[in-house]
């Protein structure tokens, strides 16, 4: 039996993955710093940038994946059915909202500075947009039922996990990049990105070890874990994506968290290439014969 | 209405890609692109293993879940149960892809050539198929078989059900207890691949023996 | 074709369906073939016809693509580097159509002696050139010819001794009626072959209704992981599991059709001391024992009330016993299935139950009635093709595969093996014609009229001193052979032999011989190299033109051309069984695109500027008869001094065999005419008095006359001359004698459904299931035996025979093989320039062939295609 992976959605579509979460996570980190006190408005704010550009640039790499971009404004008919469509309109109404908030709190108004409940407001909407925008990211493979790498509670957990720490080590990178390196919110922050890793690991774990009820699942572990994807997944996901940035983070010099930060977002990248570089179909059944799909 | 359905006895099938060819001219489907495949399968341990073709076709499900994930509307289910991609819907998400459990469909980026190493314009055949694809399809759009659409209208069977040597792939309506499937399915316990997805397909296959 | 238009520009729109005869492989089906404004845009099979019964294989369908190949020659080409070889460029230059013409007649103006030209063809085109181009070789006067295909994928073994039990070309099982088949090394039935798309039908619905099949292979064929089961065997080694199968049938289970026995064979011929039938002083004719009377008759004696089959009998002073006393004795004295086992590797006891089986599934002494008449029942048949025959036991191989059908009387009846294409035809009801019928010789034994192969069934052809280039007119029994042409020992065989001439211009259509005769390297540098000029008329550029033509025209597809008839002779497209006769032509879906040409009408001009046209009318005269069964009307004879074009003898042979009014215009409308067949005609065995043997009384005598003439020119050992005797003997190949040396694998090769010999591999569309396919262009080996060997599924493997011959390529590891085997599919891995799509994909199996005196069947002069190999990872042990 030769399993055969999907080639369909890989780099261009993990780009799209990896920058909504990166925008959706960082933000949904602002809002929820900016809630926690006046001292965390800085870094709040750091976290609303992100929001609107990550997922705009991702909507262009998505685009960039149709097989015809110029009939993506269908992409939102189908929402009672269809996860796509439903995670088109999240994805509007998210730079909808984190546009509006942008605009209106770090350029070129900053009304939002003191009118602060407004400001709560538009983040507590702001925030469950993000909010389900991680989510959908995560439903959306899960979705793809024959396809049972994917198919697993697991998954959206560990990408929601993932689009937290590379959402708060966005705001980190952003932040020393502005000069912020000293203030002690961003070292509690770096905190609770490695935290975040930390989690995202033994998720990731746990994803890897809970994937092997099926052969095809388990043949998408030996994918990721000894074959071709090993390399990507051993040296990307664990090295670049979680032990570099804990432990330079840990080291904690302003160089190395930055560099941490910036390798823990690239992680994120490689995170989901890997798992959908893994997909595989079920095989089909007909009796004791099992045949493997065409290459799709 | 009917409930088209399609049989394929794997008892008569002995594997020679004659619907995965007589498709793949019925349609002009371009280099690569097969709406009917076949996939060889070995089981068993010498001396007592076995093999089997297990010839493939999109299964036309009850409950497409092609159609619950397409985010366009462009695949829709037409009154006989027959899923249906409209290419001036489709933007090319590949969702669909990701979620058929049969790897019934498929898309394609742009005309290659069989002859690649010819120099010079297609020739006549395949600038008709070129000319065709394009009319009914174009590019980058999901793709798939609809038991021959046209085939039908002209009152004729799926070219792959008139090609197969061995009268091993049947076409009709399930809804119908009295037609030649309903009746194969029922007498020969006729099965659908992958069940447990849910799926329903309206494709059966009779045991190998 | 009255609205042919060949451009693209839709001048006229046109949309239509045109009834012809598909030309992927020999089986000839017929086709509608879909034309829009001028361009075939679909071929689909044509419900009108038995032959193919409306359906249509992927090697049909795909001819489209061969059509309109841009590969394709389209302008005739010669030859501008002098240097010939395998794998050589030729640095082709186009010509004109006048300068390859005035070329080719000037070389064969100017040839030392006509006799050294030769004909060579391809088994695909066997339609067109049954008898244009036989013709030509009388006109012009030579005999040498070769058939690819016919000398090494079925040729010599199998349609021999086809002939001579059954008076027909093969073999298959009567399907409407049969329970149980063996198989042994063939796939009738599974998409390929002879009426390849009928049987297919007629085994799926076999199969359905509970037959069953029992299939001898060493690998997990088509055919065997259809049938009810699989028996692993040895290559090669078929003969000696179906004479175990004999001796258990007849020493054991002692049931056997009594009645055929006596009366359709020459079991109860009384044998003598010296091998030979006790004969009567008076009217010399063989004699039998009435068992009531207690004494001995003429077999033909209408007063025999009981033919002995056992027993010891003295007559004329003689001790003598009836044959099938002999047999009966041979087999239990020298094929007990201890040794059988240790032969073939396949279990005494699954040889004795299937044996059992056999007989219980024939159902000695049923009848069942057709069409009013009633006729035994034989529900059991054992059938056999390339895999047995391609052995140094190729004949005797089959016979005795055979013998098992003629034991239980399951020949020609419902039910049983039936001679393919039949060899009954009463001819079209109009015309009688074709007609053609078996008959009994003086001995009893079955000849037949309107006989059209090369192989006859009795007498053997006399043994004369050789005047053909192969030697063959000194053997008795062989249509082809390798052994002498393609060997370094040609020479020395044509001046130990005296053979007057040279080979000096060989005529190619088609055929790809340097891929399909033996190894590339010995058919090109012993056998095609010897001839000064060599044109040809291809399709494509392939091995062939680029390795020896000096000219190259391009020939017309099947697609462009006429054909008076593609089923007759029925050797390859007809169905058994209560149907229809069908005599269908090929007609040209489109005009000939470029400066292409049917090879038929550039014949007919070839004919007339040698000056040997009406030499050549009468030659087509005289064969069409013999093709077309039964003598040609005078008002149709082509008239010496007349000016035909090849529309017009089309056109004369469809109205003297059909009919005045069915000219080819009519013709071309539905492409074919169809009569019912007879059950006279379909299940003749009863309806004809001849008789077939099961022992050969004369092989003896007729390989004694072979070895006289080697022995008078020096050759006494050419062959060995022990095969020729009256009773079923199995005789190993060289390779079964190589046990304890390194090379531990026999390699064998196969043939995919859905190509033809080596003319389809380039077809894009084919080639393209070729490489999702997981075993075509991988060799097959038993998973077990490569895990033993360190060897990983897709590892790459060099194959080395022992004269140290290699192919390479990847390894499939698979538990459908026998551990000692590794399966190849052939014939794939080409190198020509021509054909870009097929260019090294696959292993070209023949170039493991050894071919000499040793690997070549004594008594048919078949090449033995098995090899002892031993395999190795590419780089390094």
């Amino acid at each position: 039996m030769m399993f055969k992976a999907q080639t369909k959605w890989r780099w261009g579509v993990a780009a799209y993955l990896a920058l909504v979460a990166l925008g959706a996570g960082a933000y949904l980190v602002g809002v929820l710093a900016d809630m926690r006190g006046p001292e965390w408005a800085s870094l709040a704010k750091l976290g609303v940038v992100f929001g609107f550009p990550c997922c705009a640039l991702g909507g262009l790499v998505k685009l960039t994946q149709l097989g015809k971009p110029s009939v993506a404004w269908r992409a939102w008919m189908r929402p009672g059915t269809s996860w796509i469509a439903r995670g088109s309109l999240i994805l509007v109404a998210f730079m909808l909202v984190s546009f509006i908030h942008f605009v209106l709190w770090v350029w070129p108004s900053h009304v939002l500075t003191d009118a602060i409940e407004a400001r709560f407001v538009l983040g507590f909407i702001g925030g469950l947009c993000a909010l389900a925008l991680i989510l959908y990211s995560g439903i959306l493979l899960t979705a793809a039922r024959p396809i049972a790498f994917w198919s697993t509670a697991v998954l959206p957990v560990l990408f929601f996990l993932s689009a937290l720490a590379s959402g708060t080590l966005g705001i980190v990178l952003l932040g020393i990049l502005t000069g912020e390196e000293f203030s002690w919110p961003l070292t509690r922050l770096m905190q609770g990105g490695i935290a975040l890793l930390v989690f995202q690991g033994i998720t990731l774990a746990i994803y890897l070890q809970s994937s092997h009820r099926v052969p095809e699942a388990r043949a998408s572990v030996s994918l990721v874990l000894a074959g071709e994807l090993a390399g990507l997944f051993w040296f990307g996901v664990v090295g670049v994506g979680l032990v570099l940035p804990i432990v330079l983070g840990l080291v904690g010099t302003p160089v190395s968290t930055a560099v941490a930060a910036a390798c823990g977002i690239l992680g994120s990248f490689f995170l989901r290439q890997v798992v959908l570089a893994g997909g595989i179909h079920a095989p089909l059944r007909a009796g004791s014969f099992e045949v493997a799909l065409p290459i799709v | 209405m009917a409930r088209y359905g399609f049989v394929v006895d794997l008892k008569r099938c002995y594997g020679c890609y004659s619907c995965q060819v007589a498709c793949k001219a019925a349609n002009n489907t371009p280099m690569g692109i097969d709406w009917a495949w076949c996939r060889p399968s070995e089981t068993g341990k010498y001396p007592s293993a076995t093999r089997q073709m297990i010839p493939l076709l999109c299964q036309q499900c009850a409950n497409p879940p092609c159609m619950e994930v397409c985010p366009t509307g462009a695949t829709t289910q037409d009154e006989n149960g027959i899923v249906h991609v409209d290419p001036d819907k489709c933007m090319g998400c590949k969702y669909c892809i990701m979620a058929c459990p049969y790897g019934a469909r498929q898309t394609v980026s742009g005309w290659k050539t069989y002859f690649p190493d010819a120099e010079g314009d297609l020739d006549p055949f395949e600038a008709y198929a070129k000319k065709e694809w394009e009319k009914t399809w174009g590019y980058g759009v999901a793709t798939k078989c609809d038991f021959c659409h046209d085939r039908r209208a002209e009152g004729k069977l799926p070219a792959c059900v008139e090609a197969c040597p061995a009268k091993a792939r049947y076409f009709g309506d399930l809804d119908d207890p009295t037609s030649e499937v309903s009746v194969l399915i029922r007498r020969e316990r006729g099965f659908q691949l992958n069940p447990e997805l849910g799926t329903d397909p309206s494709c059966y296959y009779l045991p190998p023996r | 074709m009255s609205t042919t238009t060949t451009t693209n520009e839709p001048r006229v729109k046109e949309d239509v369906w045109i009834p012809t005869s598909c030309g992927g492989c020999y089986a000839q089906c017929g086709v509608l073939v879909h034309r829009v404004d001028g361009t075939v845009v679909g071929i689909e099979g044509n419900p009108d016809t038995p032959a193919g019964s409306g359906r249509i294989c992927a090697k049909g369908t795909a001819q489209v693509m061969t059509l309109y190949d841009r590969h394709r020659i389209n302008y005739p080409v010669k030859r501008t580097n002098p240097e010939k070889g395998v794998g050589v460029d030729p640095k082709w230059e186009r010509i004109s159509w006048e300068e390859a013409m005035d070329t080719i007649v000037e070389k064969l103006q100017g040839m030392d002696d006509r006799r050294g030209a030769y004909f060579q063809a391809t088994t695909v085109q066997t339609s067109e050139i049954r008898f244009a181009v036989p013709a030509f070789m009388k006109a012009f006067g030579f005999k040498n010819y070769w058939v690819s295909g016919g000398g090494l994928w079925c040729g010599n073994g199998a349609h021999f001794m086809n002939g001579i039990m059954h008076a027909a070309w093969s073999i298959i099982p009567d399907w409407h009626h049969n329970n149980y088949t063996l198989y042994f090394g063939c796939s009738k039935g599974h998409g390929a072959g002879h009426a390849a798309l009928q049987t297919a039908q007629w085994v799926a619905d076999a199969r359905a209704r509970g037959m069953k099949a029992v299939v001898f292979d060493p690998f997990l064929s088509t055919q065997a992981s259809k049938g009810h089961e699989w028996v692993p065997i040895r290559v090669g080694t078929d003969g000696a599991a179906a004479l175990g199968m004999i001796n258990v049938i007849l020493n054991e289970v002692g049931e056997w059709d009594d009645k055929y026995l006596k009366l359709r064979t020459n079991a109860p011929y009384l044998i003598g001391p010296d091998e030979h039938y006790v004969r009567d002083p008076e009217t010399n004719k063989p004699l039998v024992w009435d068992a009531e009377e207690e004494r001995a008759k003429t077999f033909d004696d209408d007063s025999v009330k009981d033919f002995a089959l056992l027993g010891t009998y003295e007559v004329n002073g003689v001790t003598c016993h009836p044959s099938f006393q002999l047999l009966k004795d041979h087999v239990k004295k020298n094929y007990p299935l201890d040794k059988v086992e240790k032969i073939t590797s396949v279990p005494a006891e699954t040889l004795r139950q299937i044996a059992r089986d056999f007989v219980k599934h024939a159902q000695i002494g049923s009848t069942i009635v057709i069409d009013g008449k009633e006729l035994p029942l034989r529900p059991s048949a054992a059938i056999f093709f390339r895999g047995s025959q391609g052995h140094v036991n190729s004949g005797w191989n089959c016979l005795e595969i055979d013998m098992l059908n003629h034991i239980v009387g399951a020949a020609d009846v419902p039910g049983g093996a039936m001679g393919h294409g039949p060899p009954v035809c009463h001819g079209h009801p109009t015309t009688g014609k074709p007609e053609t019928t078996p008959y009994a010789c003086p001995d009893g034994l079955m000849e037949v009229k309107g006989w059209v192969y090369d192989h006859k069934p009795y007498p053997l052809r006399e043994p004369k001193a050789p005047v053909r280039l192969d030697l063959q007119d000194m053997f008795p029994c062989s249509v082809y052979n390798a052994f002498t042409i393609c060997t370094d020992r040609w020479e020395e065989y044509l001046e130990d032999f005296k053979i007057p001439y040279k080979p000096e211009v060989m005529i190619n259509f088609g055929s790809n011989s340097v891929m399909t005769m033996a190894n590339a390297e010995d058919v090109t540098e012993n056998f095609l190299k010897k001839f000064k000029f060599v044109f040809s008329f291809n399709i494509y550029q392939n091995e062939f033109t680029e390795a020896v033509a000096d000219i190259v025209l391009p020939d017309a597809c099947f697609l462009e051309r006429y054909t008076p008839c593609v089923t007759f002779p029925s050797t390859f497209s007809h169905p058994t069984g209560m149907d229809h006769w069908v005599w269908q032509i090929r007609q040209p879906v489109v005009e000939a695109l470029f400066e292409r040409r049917d090879f038929n009408e550039v014949m007919i001009d070839l004919a007339k500027r040698l000056g040997i046209q009406d030499t050549y009318y009468d030659a087509i005269n005289n064969l069409i008869p013999i093709r077309y069964g039964g003598e040609m009307s005078e008002r149709y004879k082509l008239k010496p001094g007349g000016e035909y074009t090849w529309t017009d003898i089309v056109d004369a042979v469809l109205r003297d065999r059909l009919g005045d009014e069915m000219g080819l215009d009519e013709l071309k409308k539905t492409g074919l005419e169809k009569w019912p067949t007879k059950v006279e005609e379909m299940y003749w065995r009863w309806f004809q008095p001849a008789r077939v043997p099961i022992y050969f009384e004369y092989f003896k005598e007729f390989g004694e006359k072979s070895r006289k003439i080697a022995k008078q020119f020096g050759h006494e050992h050419i062959m060995d001359w022990s095969f020729y005797k009256p009773l079923a003997e199995w005789f190993p190949c060289p390779s079964h004698e190589m046990e304890g040396t390194d090379f531990d694998l026999w390699a064998f090769s196969w043939r995919p459904s859905f190509h033809t010999q080596s003319s389809t591999q380039n077809n894009p569309w084919l080639d393209e299931l070729s490489m999702q396919d997981p075993y075509v262009y991988l060799m097959q080996l038993n998973a077990e035996t490569g895990r033993k060997k360190g060897l990983k599924d897709k590892d790459v493997v060099i194959v080395e025979n022992s004269i140290g011959r290699k192919i390479e390529g990847p390894i499939r590891l698979v538990e459908g093989m026998h551990p000692e085997h590794i399966g190849i599919a052939g014939c794939h891995g080409h190198w020509a320039r021509g054909t870009p799509l097929s260019k090294g994909k696959g292993q070209f199996y023949d170039d493991l062939i050894i071919v000499d005196e040793a690997h070549t069947d004594s008594l048919t002069q078949g090449t033995d295609a098995c090899v002892k190999v031993k395999i190795y990872k590419k780089n390094g042990r």
